[in-house]
């Protein structure tokens, strides 16, 4: 039961995925897609002031944050604490990046280059001083476009926003923000491309991206997050999309990544896939299709069975992050590791194959520490493991209790009323059997049936060990684990063999025969059967159809036996 | 579906061999002669039942599976005190 909804769930996440990587695919080979890789990139004044708003907000905030929470701490302490230096300079695109002024007196007290720490605006950079003069004049933020002259003197253009922060230092020194980003550092392609917005529309991506050969995101359908931007820059090396781009540049194949925290006001987290474009052996850039993980999480979430109250799937990733929300507790996902023996073994062993080198279902401990029946699935592109788990007291006990209180008598009851009709039909029989006269054979003067009984017994037990260690694939499984398993069909084996053996030493042909073939089949049924629990052990589940011939056999061999020995009787 | 076909031959065999006990039933034969039978069809059905509700705990395998050898050992036994040998 918890391995078909595991098999099932894990297949439509593989449908899912491989969906979004036929769709890719055609993305690949579009000749729309490899037109607008061709095209030059451009700037444009949105990209930019999006990017230097949205990081100006996270950046005040921060700050803001810091100094509440430091109230005690003079300018003097700040400019020594490196903790606030990391909070106060951070990089805004490729070479922009955020500075403090003192908001009265224009003098610069953090900044990127330590050359310009304690220089006067007004003095300097004679261009910014019109928009500090107005945040001082309304307390209010300020923007706009400048000239700005390097160190290396160099005068590229620039955009800005200067904000005045609500905090003062303990020293009441009055700051405010400046968050500059370069203009030619962002680039874009200038058209809009019908395809592809219908592409996406038609079959609800969340985006789809093109990104130039040199890491530029030069077109998204939906214009959020790194827009405009290298994926290279150190400011966007965290981004998911960045990880996925550095391994599809690696691989030069299609790749997934995720999932990973996009931009600010989205639920869900992304994942992404993206592959690299070429013409005729020229490499033009990448196309990626980005998605949310709500479907994903629909399917892990889908519950046929109701009535289970312990019962859960959830989503890890290779560094066994849950990657998906728990049913049964509140945990962040992208933020809790879960580390049990499931998720454990679920990447512990080779990538190539699924399930290898271990038993897909078991009994473990769950991330709360309780006993739980579990089974894991991995998802091989984007290295996801599906855990579904049920506790060991609703799945095993629970209803091993209500077996043993309800099932077993009404399976006496069963087995009583079979017995009864059972003699009727005995009576009907037996007086056609009666009639029939019992052919004795004499006995035979054969090899095997001479040997003695003990020899039947060591070859039994030579015969199991040697199949036993035969059987083991040395160094995947553990000899205890399948040891205890299977030791009791191991010794069913060995007496068996001493029933076969036995067999030539009975008179009548008839349960002679029947007892020889029926210990036949009975061995091969318990060989098979441990092989099959020993392939179970060490390559995963297999199809129910494997056991068939081996519990046919098993039972011809049952009834074989049974036949033999009652007409072994006086 | 899968399960009915899987555990259906079982449970034939079950039925088979308590016909056969209540057979012997009928020509008065001992009990201990007797009861493998039985016990045989009755662990039939406890080995079905157990499957039908996927109880894939090992240790009630090998409890079962203990059971089985039992009743081997058991045939055997009367085959050499009670058997035409």
């Amino acid at each position: 039961m918890l391995l078909e909804i595991s098999e099932e769930k894990t297949k439509k996440i593989e449908n899912y995925l491989s969906e979004m990587k036929n769709d890719l695919e055609i993305l690949q080979k579009s000749d729309e897609v490899k037109k607008l890789l061709k095209k030059n990139l451009t700037f444009e004044k949105a990209i930019i002031e999006k990017d230097v708003k949205e990081k100006s907000r996270i950046i005040t905030k921060e700050v803001e944050n810091y100094l509440k929470m430091h109230p005690k701490m003079s300018l003097e302490d700040l400019q020594e604490s490196s903790e606030f230096q990391k909070i106060a300079v951070q990089p805004v695109g490729k070479d922009g990046y955020s500075a403090i002024y003192d908001i009265n007196d224009f003098a610069i007290y953090f900044h990127k280059y330590s050359s310009i720490i304690g220089v006067n605006i007004e003095k300097y950079f004679p261009e910014l001083i019109g928009y500090i003069e107005e945040v001082k004049k309304t307390k209010e933020a300020n923007q706009g476009f400048y000239r700005w002259k390097e160190l290396s003197k160099k005068v590229r253009k620039k955009y800005g926003k200067f904000i005045p922060l609500s905090v003062k230092t303990a020293d009441d020194f009055e700051l405010g923000i400046s968050v500059t980003a370069y203009v030619d550092d962002y680039k874009k392609i200038k058209e809009k491309s019908e395809y592809l917005e219908n592409f996406s529309k038609k079959k609800d991506y969340h985006n789809i991206l093109l990104i130039s050969k040199d890491g530029y995101v030069s077109y998204m359908t939906d214009e959020h997050g790194p827009f405009g931007e290298n994926l290279g820059w150190e400011v966007n090396l965290g981004h998911g999309l960045s990880k996925n781009y550095f391994d599809v540049k690696k691989s030069k194949e299609i790749s997934f990544y995720g999932p990973f925290i996009g931009s600010y006001g989205y639920i869900f987290p992304k994942f992404s896939i993206m592959a690299p474009i070429y013409n005729k052996d020229k490499f033009l850039g990448y196309v990626a299709i980005v998605n949310q993980m709500k479907k994903i999480f629909e399917i892990v979430a889908e519950d046929k069975d109701s009535f289970s109250e312990t019962k859960e799937s959830y989503l890890v990733n290779k560094s066994l992050l849950l990657i998906s929300p728990l049913r049964l507790e509140n945990f962040d996902i992208m933020i809790q590791v879960i580390e049990s023996e499931n998720t454990e073994r679920c990447f512990g062993m080779s990538e190539s194959k699924k399930r290898i080198g271990h038993d897909p279902t078991g009994e473990f401990l769950n991330y709360k520490g309780d006993e739980v029946v579990g089974i894991h699935e991995i998802i091989l592109d984007p290295s996801w493991c599906l855990i579904t788990e049920i506790e060991k007291k609703e799945a095993i006990d629970d209803p091993l209790k209500k077996f043993l209180k309800g099932k077993i008598i009404i399976s006496l009851i069963g087995v009583l009323v079979i017995t009864v009709l059972g003699m009727f039909v005995g009576v009907f029989f037996n007086k056609k059997i009666r009639k029939t006269k019992i052919k004795k054979y004499p006995k035979t003067k054969k090899f095997l049936a001479n040997l003695k009984l003990r020899y039947y017994f060591l070859f039994a037990l030579v015969f199991t060990t040697s199949y036993f260690f035969l059987s083991m694939p040395f160094g995947e499984a553990k000899i205890s684990t399948i040891f205890y398993n299977n030791i009791s069909i191991l010794l069913t084996t060995v007496i068996l063999f001493v029933l076969f053996g036995y067999g030539f030493k009975l008179k009548k042909r008839a349960s002679r025969n029947f007892v020889i073939i029926g210990s036949i089949f009975l061995i091969i049924d318990r060989l098979v059967w441990f092989f099959l629990g020993v392939y179970i052990f060490v390559h995963g589940a297999i199809l129910d159809v494997y056991w068939v011939p081996g519990v046919v056999t098993g039972l011809v061999g049952l009834v074989f036996v049974f036949l033999g020995f009652k007409n072994a009787l006086k | 579906m899968i399960n009915v076909l899987f555990l259906t031959p079982p449970l034939i065999v079950a039925v088979f061999l308590l016909w056969l006990s209540t057979n012997l039933m009928l020509t008065k034969r001992k009990i201990v002669l007797i009861l493998p039978f039985f016990v045989s069809g009755v662990l039939l059905c406890l080995n079905t039942g157990l499957g039908f509700y996927d109880f894939f705990d090992q240790k009630i395998w090998f409890i079962v599976e203990f059971g089985w050898a039992i009743l081997f050992l058991w045939i055997f036994l009367n085959l050499k005190h009670y058997g035409d040998n």
